[in-house]
């Protein structure tokens, strides 16, 4: 189970698990981002590639105006996910 | 030592995987990381059967897992009338997929990644994915 909180206007928590299961809920929170984003996902144990698409279709949609999404606390687990993607080519992990 | 159980095609199903799963590390004594690992395949091959198989035949899918002496193995067992063999899949073309930023199509690549071995079989009309990793 994904649980997302917001931090601030443009900062947001993922806490758990984000399987294909979360995909909508997920993608249904990322539409109301308008601008740069940052994501903080120290809680965060688990993606699999459709959370990965979440992300990637959020960053896309971000990049057409100049903004991005930003991955910040990732684990090691998580950020070996991204490595084997290459996905940590594309979003900023900070 | 093996653990089998049959579970429905949809995705709310994958809960139902994890716990069943989560029993059978606790059996087994596989550690975190792997657990993670092997969770994250058996999503992505459980995922790529009902979004890809639309056999009329295809009914549950069964996940079996059995511990050897120091590998786990876990397959994974769809009715297929055309099977899609996930070892002969064609490599993600990364320079491609990130300079146009796709999305999707990463799984199988996740899965021969995590795991030390990925086979596939097709015999009486089943195809079986089965994923091998060393602990």
């Amino acid at each position: 189970m994904l649980t997302i909180e917001q931090v601030s206007e443009n900062e947001l928590k993922f806490i758990g698990r984000f399987d294909a299961s979360q995909h909508d809920k997920a993608a249904d929170e990322l539409l109301h981002q308008k601008v740069t984003v940052t994501i903080d996902m120290e809680g965060l144990v688990y993606i699999s590639s459709m959370g990965l698409s979440v992300l990637v279709n959020t960053y896309k949609r971000l990049n057409e105006t100049g903004h991005t999404v930003k991955l910040k606390n990732v684990n090691s687990h998580v950020r070996d996910v991204f490595k084997y993607t290459r996905l940590d080519q594309i979003f900023e992990l900070i | 030592m093996i653990s089998k159980r049959r579970f429905e095609r949809n995705t709310d199903e994958l809960q139902h995987i994890f716990h069943f799963l989560k029993l059978s590390w606790e059996e087994f004594q596989v550690d975190g990381d792997d657990q993670l690992e092997m969770e994250l395949s058996v999503e992505e091959i459980f995922m790529n059967m009902i979004r890809h198989n639309h056999s009329a035949l295809a009914k549950q899918i069964e996940v079996t897992v059995e511990k050897k002496e120091r590998e786990i193995a876990l397959s994974l067992s769809d009715h297929e009338e055309v099977p899609f063999d996930i070892t002969k899949a064609k490599e993600v073309d990364f320079e491609e997929y990130i300079k146009k930023v796709k999305s999707g199509g990463l799984g199988i690549h996740l899965v021969k990644k995590l795991m030390d071995e990925v086979k596939f079989e097709h015999r009486l009309g089943v195809s079986t994915v089965t994923i091998i990793k060393h602990i």
